[in-house]
């Protein structure tokens, strides 16, 4: 477990995030936002499958569609683009980091394997987080939305990752 | 999963957290980060990016109701089940002091994020 010091996701407003050398950055310069990822999380994760049944299976490359956004000092964002027929969809996971080191994860459910790695990687840093696991970190989330057991959302879910050949949540 | 009852409590005036009430199955709930005067939803409000002059794809226009954003999607106004319960949430979060958003879907908000939301929301007052 890495010291709570070496949370890296997290920059100064304005200073254009993190500068820790095991960070790449990614997506397009000219937006607002700019994604980190911590180099060696980025061959662990894979594209999301996209629409027309075309799976994007790829390990993340200077095209990384997920990782930490910061918001200054002790916030962040996880977004994680994705387009349905063209319909620019995506989710945001927002994570903040408290003085005494506790963490919140404040998101939408249901979860995904990208989410999950990259949440949990910046709870093993964030260290302090209680438990520094991803259940733990979990256990901050807000209450999923669209529970599966209620309307099915993750039966679709689970349905989409089966036929494009990907492990279920 | 946690409780988040007693976050406010425990959380100390770091952070805020308010259930946003007549909407059971979305569960939302309202983050206020302090520090960074920073408000979090996740779905109450899309954000979508669309630059100036790309239009909004139609199916989407069509599902979300929204012919631009950011906006309250018509999927989330058909969970209202308690209308009478929305004003009173938009008091308290507009009582909040935030000048940032971040919302589940789409792009954060840099600034002027209470009015603009305050706005957005605008429909929860009518709703009553």
């Amino acid at each position: 477990m890495k010291e709570t010091g070496d949370a890296i996701y997290f920059g100064s407003p304005g200073t254009g995030g993190s500068t820790d050398p095991n960070c790449v950055q990614s997506g397009d310069p000219t937006r607002v936002s700019k994604i980190w990822i911590r180099r060696e999380c980025a061959d662990k994760i894979t594209l999301l499958p996209r629409a027309r049944g075309r799976v994007l299976s790829r390990p993340i490359s200077t095209q990384t569609p997920i990782g930490m956004k910061p918001i200054g000092e002790n916030m962040g964002v996880i977004h994680r683009p994705f387009s349905v027929w063209g319909m620019p969809l995506g989710k945001t996971t927002t994570v903040i980091r408290l003085s005494d080191g506790r963490g919140i994860v404040q998101s939408g459910g249901p979860w995904r394997d990208e989410e999950v790695a990259a949440i949990r990687e910046w709870g093993e840093l964030a260290g302090s987080m209680e438990g520094s696991r991803a259940h733990d970190t979990f256990a901050w989330e807000m209450p999923a939305h669209f529970p599966s057991q209620r309307i099915g959302c993750g039966r679709w879910s689970r349905w989409w990752d089966g036929i494009h050949g990907r492990a279920p949540n | 999963m946690e409780s988040l009852v007693g976050w406010n409590s425990r959380s100390g005036a770091e952070l805020k957290v308010l259930k946003v009430g007549g909407m059971p199955r979305l569960q939302e709930h309202a983050v206020l980060h302090v520090p960074s005067r920073t408000l979090v939803l996740t779905d109450l409000v899309f954000n979508l990016d669309f630059p100036d002059g790309r239009s909004v794809p139609w199916p989407l226009r069509w599902i979300s109701g929204l012919n631009t954003f950011p906006g309250t999607s018509r999927l989330v106004k058909l969970c209202v089940k308690d209308r009478a319960a929305l004003p009173s949430l938009l008091t308290q979060m507009m009582a909040w002091d935030f000048d940032h958003g971040v919302v589940g879907h789409g792009e954060g908000i840099t600034q002027n994020a209470k009015d603009m939301l305050r706005d957005v929301l605008a429909w929860e007052s009518a709703a009553a």
